[in-house]
């Protein structure tokens, strides 16, 4: 226990007492020239408000969330959504203040209107700034702190917005690590032409985050750049494959993302695009019932040598018209994702993800909504799939599982030929009882050797009865029940072993 | 299987990969090479264990076997904007009161188990948006501890941040 700080002599009502009583009794001898004691009142009302802020003071440090420390309260402000919450976070008390403005990093997002961003640098002292520009005028105040912008953002009505701001910034940045540019409307046509990017400014750039441009560079390059965004490319005119030729413009690029409306054009040349050094690429893709007939199959014409973590999120409407693997061999084209021997299925939840994963890191990702019907249009894309080299499956369970998923889940125990270890989690009360049929009508592959299954401890008796059939199929079986509150109030008030694990062997005494 | 005894006597026995959920225990049993680790002092004063460790030995054995953050991930934390999104697990979890909150902040930050010290951030950072610095002092038990003086000064300073 905390040491108790020594009790307060007198205590501080003891004092108050004392005041008031004094009080009563001055209150009763009063004279109009009693010149002596109305100057005592009168340092005494002056010292309240020093005394009663000292007071309020020391509350707020006893109060239980100024125990946590400062760098703490500043890493709790990291997480603010708006930038207001942060502003406002600075009024609530001293303690809050001072620490909020002791940590520069908290203001080196530097946005909004004139008083804002001039506020945020100041508050920013020297760290590396990263700052978004409202109007292009603002570039006045970037001036003096261009050697420790890391980030900036412009927003483009028009090209020649681009021009003004490049204007003011005419030497290289030599911190400028991230350069965005958002079109406002994010519409293919808001520009007249796509802003002239090669500049000397942004040669040092090694992130390019563009919204709302329809096409591409044009004939720039950037040889510095390794990673690239390009988000809400609202329309892409060209055939799919010179789209992606661009990048070729683009030696150093690593990490790709894009989210882009598929292409109404065929492709009718089929070069390929070889992106040497890229390592990780994230694709989403709007396709609708006119695109579908004409979409080419994105990953066809790519040739990743390199890449190791893909992650693809087919919109919804995509699943149904079209997969995404269609053409794609895994050992040819993405020879890195060609033995993925982990995979991890979230399922029944809000956006289901399936991911596959190697001990290396190497990670295939897929992002969609339900998983549900496996047999029709996902059964497409689970053929392409490196599932033949999935020896561990985790399968995490939602609260919203339907009846259909749970077909989708049987379906893919039955494509893992080689699955050797299975763990279930999550609310899988439902989910105790599927694996129970599938261990009774022995759908599950002889190769299985573990099965751990994750419970709460109202799950118990189903996940016991499973436990039964496994070791009868000879599949060696761990019951993890997690605590409920029930069971740590049991412990607090019992033993003084308060060991989790003790959960195990309560479960093998009930066997 | 570790041996964690923390400063009020009480001994948990937990599986490797749960202790290692906590960089301060891996590391300590790294260095000594030990299969037990006591928590030190924490503060200066002996920190109350066993109710938020009960708590803590929680979230480690559900989230065991996940990928560690590496230095690269806080790194690039400081570089974008973050998420305040917590999993459905993480958000039951965390649903306890103040008390405990802090409880498990104080904790996560002294056991060094950074996305449970994010989780217990979030919850407060949460808890926080879109309130008036009077809201938050009335969530928190915190009163106004600023000299009219300075509050005007604050809301003079602040006024770009005002609704419009």
């Amino acid at each position: 226990m905390k040491e108790a700080p020594p009790d307060l002599q007198p205590p501080l009502s003891q004092l108050l007492d004392v005041i008031e009583g004094r009080l009563d009794s001055i209150a009763g001898t009063l004279s109009e020239t009693d010149v002596k004691t109305a100057a005592q009142i009168n340092d005494a009302i002056s010292r309240m408000p020093t005394i009663f802020r000292r007071m309020k003071n020391i509350k707020n440090r006893l109060a239980p969330v100024n125990r946590i420390p400062p760098e703490t309260l500043a890493h709790v402000a990291t997480f603010f959504a708006k930038e207001r919450d942060l502003v406002n976070a600075t009024a609530v008390c001293r303690h809050w203040r001072e620490t909020l403005l002791s940590f520069p990093r908290l203001w080196r997002n530097a946005g909004g209107n004139s008083p804002e961003i001039k506020a945020y640098i100041e508050r920013s002292k020297s760290t590396p700034l990263d700052v978004s520009l409202l109007y292009p005028s603002f570039v006045e105040f970037v001036i003096p702190h261009a050697s420790r912008l890391a980030g900036l953002t412009v927003r483009l009505v028009k090209s020649s917005n681009f021009s003004q701001i490049a204007e003011r910034l005419r030497n290289p940045l030599p911190m400028l690590h991230t350069f965005r540019v958002t079109v406002i409307p994010p519409h293919p046509h808001a520009l007249e032409f796509p802003p002239d990017l090669d500049n000397p400014f942004l040669s040092q750039t090694k992130k390019l985050e563009l919204r709302g441009i329809s096409t591409f560079l044009g004939p720039q390059s950037f040889p510095n750049v390794t990673e690239l965004v390009l988000h809400t490319i609202r329309y892409v005119s060209t055939p799919m494959d010179r789209f992606l030729r661009t990048f070729e413009q683009l030696p150093s690029l690593e990490r790709v993302s894009i989210t882009f409306h598929a292409s109404l054009y065929t492709n009718e040349d089929h070069r390929v695009v070889t992106l040497s050094h890229v390592q990780e690429m994230s694709l989403s893709v709007f396709a609708d019932h006119v695109t579908d007939a004409h979409l080419p199959d994105i990953l066809q014409y790519l040739r990743l040598p390199k890449l190791t973590s893909l992650c693809v999120q087919s919109l919804p409407r995509l699943t149904y018209y079209r997969p995404i693997f269609p053409h794609t061999t895994f050992r040819e084209h993405l020879p890195n994702l060609a033995q993925l021997p982990e995979l991890q299925v979230n399922i029944g939840m809000s956006s289901d993800e399936v991911t596959f994963r190697s001990p290396s890191g190497a990670t295939l990702k897929y992002l969609a909504g339900p998983l549900s019907d496996y047999e029709s249009h996902e059964s497409r894309i689970w053929r392409q799939l490196p599932l033949r080299t999935v020896r561990r499956l985790t399968v995490n369970m939602g609260h919203q599982l339907i009846g259909s998923e749970f077909d989708w889940l049987s379906r893919l125990l039955q494509d893992l030929e080689f699955l050797e270890h299975l763990e279930l989690g999550g609310e899988c009360g439902e989910g105790l009882r599927w694996l129970c049929g599938e261990m009774t009508q022995d759908r599950m592959h002889s190769g299985v050797e573990t099965l751990t299954v994750r419970c709460g401890e109202h799950e118990r008796p189903q996940a016991l009865k499973l436990k039964r059939l496994a070791d009868a199929a000879g599949v060696t079986t761990t019951l993890i029940c997690a605590s409920d509150p029930r069971v740590h109030e049991e412990r607090e008030a019992g033993t003084s072993r308060g060991d989790l694990d003790d959960e195990r062997d309560e479960v093998r005494d009930e066997e | 299987m570790v041996l964690l005894v923390t400063s009020d006597n009480k001994n948990f026995v937990v599986d490797r990969e749960v202790a290692d959920r906590s960089v301060f225990v891996k590391n300590t049993l790294e260095a000594r090479g030990l299969s037990i680790a006591t928590p030190p002092m924490l503060n200066g004063g002996c920190f109350e264990l066993t109710s938020p460790f009960l708590q803590v030995l929680e979230y480690c054995q559900h989230h065991r076997g996940e990928p560690l953050p590496t230095t690269d991930d806080a790194n690039a934390d400081e570089n974008r904007k973050r998420t305040t999104d917590i999993g459905e697990w993480d958000r039951k979890f965390i649903t306890v009161d103040h008390e405990m909150l802090f409880e498990i902040i104080l904790a996560a930050n002294y056991l060094d188990i950074k996305p449970l010290l994010d989780v217990g951030c979030k919850t407060i950072g949460n808890m926080v948006k879109g309130k008036s610095p009077e809201e938050v002092r009335k969530l928190f038990d915190i009163v106004n501890d600023f000299t009219p003086e300075e509050e005007a000064q604050i809301k003079k300073e602040n006024e770009w941040a005002e609704d419009p």
